[in-house]
Formats: C-alpha cells, structure tokens, sequence
C-alpha cells in the first residue's frame, strides 16, 4: 500500500492572509474576540512563533503577542477553499478519506495519474493545491496511515516526507509513543510509569507485560509500535454525531437565557442533520459550570428523529431535569445527536393523530431528492 | 422506640411481602421508599405498606400478634430472607435501633431497618367510590392493553392505560374501555359487564404503566371479582385482602377515535397461531435496530420475509383468504406478535388501506378488541 496523508498548512489563516494581503507576514489568529472568552481556532505560522496554538484562549494569545491580528472565522469560504481540494484529490484516486475539513488519507496505491512513485503523486498534489488555490500543504508518504500521518507533520509548512517500506521500523521506533494512534495522555502517563518513552521502548516489553496495564488495547498499540497499521482508507466517513457548543461572554445562571441558548442550538444541529440526510436516536446535552468542571446527560430515543420539536423537549428536558442549570452559573453549554440513521433506512410510521398519514407519504415522495452534501458532516 | 412482636405463617408473610415488594425501589437500599411498613392497627389487624409515592400497596394479613407496634424494614432484604426460611412460622420482633429480628425454626436474622415514623404517610382518599368488577373480565382488559403503553418518558400521557367506565347497552349493564397506544400503535378493548356499585355514570382515568405492571398481580389472586375505586386523583384496585392505590397521570388522553381508520381497502381472514410462529421465526432474522419484517399479500396467499445484510433471509409462506390487490408492507414484528399472541380464536382479521396508514387486526372471536399498527416505511 502506498498511502498519502496531505494537510493544508495553518489553513483558517492562510486562507484569510491569501483573500486579506494586508494580513501577509502579520500574525494572524482566527478564533474569537480577545476582549471576550473565545478561543484561537488557528494561528498563522508568525503567530506561532509566539507560541500561539488553537485551543489557546483569545486572552493568552493576546497577552502572548498585543500585535496579533484577530480575524472572525468565516467557515462557509474555508469550506469552499477545501472543496477545490478535494477536487484535487479526486483527480488523483477516488479512495480519498476525509479526517476534516484541511486534511485527508489518499490511497494512491493505484492512481488515476499515471504515477509510479508515491513520492512523485505527493509532488504533484501539493502543486495542483498551490496552483488552484494559491496556498500550501504538506505531504506524507508511507505504507500505511499511520506513517503517512506522521510524515506529514515532519518538515511542515509546504513539506514533503517519504518513509519507504525498509525504513518504517526505525522510523516509528523513534517515535515518542504519544505519536502513536490511540494514545492520549492517560495511556501516555500509564506507559510512562512503565518507563516506556518511545515506540521502540513499547515494542520491545513482552505483550503479555503490556495487557496488564493497557487491557485489549494491548496488542494494537504493540503492532503500532512496529509500524504495522492494516486500517484501510475508507473513502466516504460514515458521520457518526452532530453537535454545537456556545461558550458565554459571562457565566449564565437564568435558566431563560440556557433554554434560549440550547433552543437555537437544537435548530442549527438538526439543520445540519437534515443536510447529513440522517435520523439520530441519542440526544445529549453538555454543561459546563463556572468552575469548569463539565457534564453530558443524554436520553436515547425508542425511534430515531429528524424532528426539532422532539429533540428540543427532550434537549430542554435533560437541561432542566439533569443538570444544575439555573442553580449554579454556567459558561458552555451544548448539544449534540449521535445514533444515526440514514433517511432512507425503514422507518417506524406515527399514528396520525393530526393527518399525519399524508405527512408520511410526502415524506417518502421527498426522499430521494435534495443534493447529496457529504460537506455538511 | 418501636415496638412490635409477630407470630406469622411463612406462606402469608411471603404472599404479602412479593406483591408490596413490586412496589418499593429494589435498587436503593438507604432510600426510605425502599422500606416496608409492617404495623398493627387499632382493631388488631396487621397490615404491609410498600408506596413509591405513585403506586402505594396495602396488604392486609393474618397472624397473631404478640406486642402492637410497628417496623419499617427494607423490603429487598425482607423479601430474601422469607423467600428462604424452612420453617412454617416466621417470628418478627423489633429491636431497640430499629431493626428488627426474623427468626423461623433455628434460623434468625438481624435486619437493618429505619424509625417507622420516617416512613411516608399515606393519605388515604376520603371519599371513595367503589365498583365491583369481574375480575376474568377486568384481566382481559388489562393483558390486551398493558403491551402497547408508551415508555417515553416525554409523553407521560400515554405513559399508562386509558380506563372507561359508562353505561352499558342495556339496563344494568356496564361499558368498560381500556385503551393505550406509544403512538405507533394503539389496542382497545370494550366489554360490557354487571358492575355493582356502579349507576351508569362516566368515570375515567388515566393509570400509570407501574400501577398497571403491578395490577397483574393482584390479578393472580383468588377472589372472583376486583374493586375499583375512584377518589380525586387516585385510582384504587382491591382484590383479596390487598389494596393498590394509584396516582392518576392527570391530563387529558388523546382522542384515539381519531387514528381507528373507519374503512378498509384490503381485508385478510389469516391462521392467527400460523401467522404468528411465521412473525416469529423470521424475527430471527430482523435488525435489533429496526426488527423490520414485510408481509406480502398476494389473492389467498401471505408471505412473510426479512432480511439483514449481516445474517441473511427468510421468507414463509401461509394461505389465506384475501382477495384484496397486492400488497408488501412493513411492520416492526414485536407489533404484530403482541396482538396476535393477546388475541384468541382461530382466526385474525387485517385490514390494510395502503402501506403508510393505520392497519388494523381483530379477532372474529372478540369483538370488542381492536388494534391498530402503523406500517414502518420501507
């Protein structure tokens, strides 16, 4: 297998420093307002020479550098930018496997191109990109997504990095092990405590040793740490969950203010559900409280729904009901719908108390219709 | 300090404790809903409370009593240690901290127990309108309904079954009306009986799914007849020495009529017992996600199939007597295997308008019992 994983370079702000020529060579951060309690949703590569990172608060990368520029995300051209991407990528093979809106897996063991080289199918990606739309990416190759995935990141901006078959063991064996796929920072602190620092470290303690601390997850992460990876690119993601989130200016402890905040929430989240063309089963409700510590409740359904009315009652319901909303103030609060359905999948009909027998058969006239948008997920 | 001090025969004590031990909270074991009441009334008696504040349970029981009191004692531990015992004759005593002692033959055991005065007060309702219902009668209301009540909690209305009582056909006579649907299906099922007590007036009530669980039971018992009580918000059923009192879901119940479809395009006379073994075994082979089958009518034939594409298919085949058009529609199975294993007779009668609208099934043998299903979109 001969994978591609390409990733545009700090794609939010070269998007705006290329459509803003003003903002070229400038620090940039796209995120919130500085003043307020936004977050850096990207920061361009001067911003982070001042060691400006998304996720960071507004405020922290304000202090971190007062000539920072802060620009309003504008989400639906970043999606049009990734559109043409796509299409570029598409042009190379059809297995291509979206991970978001700036990155992706091409599998370009066989190329629409015509290329024999992996190496040579990355060139010429990154120079369709810059070509079409002016920006940069950076490119790994290897054998399997994992490797891909590393490479990439390895001479970013506008690099390339190709880690042939022979050479992947001792490439991944360098690795820290928080490198690797699954590992987040409990994992990591478990094999830390084991004096396990790097992938070869892992590889090299006796599988049965490792089940002990890390259960089934045991045996995937040691075939990892050698730098197999037998996870194909799976062309379209199935969407698995659909969710907003708001943070507040000010923490809220009305209850009015919450139920309006979730009440828009729910509108927007089952609009992109509908674009998904997808019934969801769970509903979830996230709260975050002034001091930080956050809860989810969620209620699941007996038949999915793509209706706002049932998902808002139920939304408002585990608000009301299962949170501290209204008694303790509140600085996040979300939503989210998991448990999909696809639209067209059989679906349990209602009885029509209000002539909702002729709702169902306009139901089943207007599937089939309106465009496929795999974008929205 | 409690006292109390019983002489109780083990088969009584466990009748009593299994039906009030359906009522209390079995998961908490500190909560006081969790308890039983066990006390002596003014007149002698012994009685066994159990309450969840919607459903309250009173037995009353035969025994001797050696010392008046009262003990309030958790009803999971209660239920075990009964459950277990050898001997005969249960022996029950308070103790100093609230716990009380059980002891049958060389068996004794300590329970933990809480201060009887901590345990809810009942009320019960002043006034109290009684009617004396057959109870062969009142339990075929109950299994043709109890299946189709909603479980979801954002429709607390059809959490439950809708009772009607009113005047019959003729002098005398007494209509009686249970109805519950979780708005994919609905069952209604009328009777006509002799009630006593009862002057022909309407008198309705929506009674909570746990009530209803908890009727069957009660149901089981010896007695021929069940009364029912109408108090305010509560609904009482007394059969035997024991008393259930139900809160009322108080709101107003759909109009169901609206969603019985009057006519019918297609009509099958069906094998209910074929039918339902053929519903059954292609269950095997649905999704746990959508337990979706299709019934295909052709002119005196039925098929039933499913398929999944993870285990494979299966189809079955039966005769009937249709003469209708062709037809394939899809239910979820549970809904037709409900209905024909409530119903009796040889025979079920469905009648289908299209494959998106209510379909009905009845039995020629009892024709007060109706039910709707709605079709699933294939």
């Amino acid at each position: 297998m001969k994978i591609l994983h390409v990733d545009m370079d700090a794609f939010f702000t070269s998007v705006e420093q290329r459509d803003r020529p003003e903002l070229r060579g400038k620090p940039v951060v796209v995120g919130g307002d500085p003043r307020g309690r936004g977050v850096v949703a990207a920061a361009s590569y001067e911003a982070r020479r001042y060691g400006i990172h998304s996720a960071m608060s507004c405020a922290e990368a304000w202090r971190r550098c007062p000539a920072v520029v802060f620009v309003e995300p504008r989400r639906r051209r970043y999606v049009e930018v990734s559109r043409v991407v796509r299409a570029i990528f598409h042009e190379v093979t059809d297995l291509v496997e979206p991970l978001s809106i700036d990155e992706a897996y091409l599998d370009v063991t066989e190329n629409l191109v015509g290329l024999t080289w992996a190496s040579d199918v990355a060139r010429h990606v990154k120079a369709r990109i810059k070509e079409e739309t002016g920006l940069t990416a950076s490119a790994g190759v290897g054998p399997n997504k994992l490797v891909a995935k590393i490479a990439s990141d390895w001479r970013k901006p506008d690099g390339l990095f190709v880690v042939p078959p022979e050479r992947v063991f001792d490439f991944i064996g360098a690795l820290p092990v928080e490198k690797l796929w699954g590992v987040g920072p409990a994992t990591a602190r478990r094999l830390h405590g084991l004096g396990l620092k790097t992938a070869k470290d892992l590889r090299e303690r006796p599988l049965p040793a490792l089940r002990d601390v890390l259960g089934r997850q045991a045996d995937a992460l040691h075939l990892l740490a050698s730098g197999i990876d037998e996870r194909k690119v799976t062309p379209t993601r199935e969407p698995k969950s659909q969710g907003s989130e708001w943070t507040f200016d000010h923490d809220v402890r009305d209850l009015g203010k919450l139920r309006e905040s979730l009440e828009d929430q729910v509108a927007s989240v089952v609009a992109a559900l509908s674009r998904i063309r997808r019934r969801a089963r769970t509903v979830t409700v996230k709260v975050r409280y002034d001091d930080f510590t956050t809860i989810t409740r969620s209620r699941t359904l007996a038949t999915p729904t793509d209706e706002e009315r049932v998902v808002r009652e139920v939304a408002l319901d585990l608000l009301t009901g299962q949170t501290e909303a209204g008694e303790r103030p509140v600085r996040l609060i979300g939503v989210t719908l998991s448990g999909f359905e696809h639209e067209d999948a059989p679906m349990q009909l209602e009885l029509p108390w209000e002539g909702a027998d002729r709702a169902a058969r306009d139901g089943v006239a207007a599937a089939g219709r309106g465009p496929d948008d795999p974008e929205a997920a | 300090m409690a006292t109390l001090e019983l002489k109780l025969d083990r088969n009584t004590l466990f009748g009593a404790v299994s039906k009030a031990q359906g009522v209390v909270d079995r998961k908490s074991t500190s909560s006081v809903l969790s308890h039983l009441l066990l006390e002596t009334l003014p007149d002698g008696q012994l009685r066994l409370l159990g309450t969840d504040y919607d459903v309250t349970i009173e037995t009353s029981l035969g025994g001797e009593v050696l010392v008046a009191g009262a003990a309030c004692i958790n009803g999971k531990s209660l239920f075990d240690v009964v459950k277990n015992v050898d001997d005969d004759t249960v022996v029950i005593q308070a103790l100093a901290n609230d716990w009380v002692e059980v002891t049958s033959g060389r068996s004794r055991f300590k329970l933990a127990g809480i201060a009887p005065a901590d345990f809810p007060e009942i009320k019960t309702p002043a006034k109290i309108t009684w009617l004396t219902v057959p109870k062969a009668a009142f339990r075929d209301l109950v299994d043709k309904t109890s299946f189709s009540m909603s479980d979801d909690e954002t429709r607390m209305v059809l959490n439950g079954v809708f009772l009607k009582i009113e005047a019959g056909s003729s002098e005398g006579l007494s209509k009686l009306t249970m109805v519950s649907t979780d708005g994919h299906r609905l069952s209604k099922v009328e009777l006509e009986a002799e009630l006593q007590g009862h002057g022909g007036e309407t008198v309705t009530a929506i009674v909570h799914k746990k009530g209803v669980h908890e009727l069957k039971r009660v149901l089981d018992s010896d007695s021929d007849v069940i009364d029912i009580g109408f108090a305010g918000n509560f609904i009482l059923f007394r059969s035997g020495g024991t008393t259930f009192t139900v809160r009322q879901i108080e709101d107003q119940y759909p109009d169901f009529a609206r969603v019985i479809p009057t006519m019918s395009q297609n009509k099958a006379v069906v094998p209910r017992e074929r039918l339902l073994r053929a519903v059954r075994r292609a269950a095997v082979l649905t999704s746990s996600k959508t337990y979706i089958i299709k019934l295909e009518l052709e002119p005196g034939k039925l098929a039933v199939t499913a398929s999944n594409p993870d285990y494979g298919e299966g189809r079955d085949e039966l005769d009937i007597e249709y003469d209708g058009e062709g037809i394939v529609i899809g239910f979820n199975y549970n809904y037709l295997s409900d209905v024909l294993g409530a119903i009796r007779g040889e025979t079920a009668v469905i009648e289908i308008n299209d494959e998106f609208s209510p379909t009905v099934l009845t039995s020629p043998s009892e024709p007060g019992a109706l039910f709707v299903v709605m079709p699933m979109r294939v």
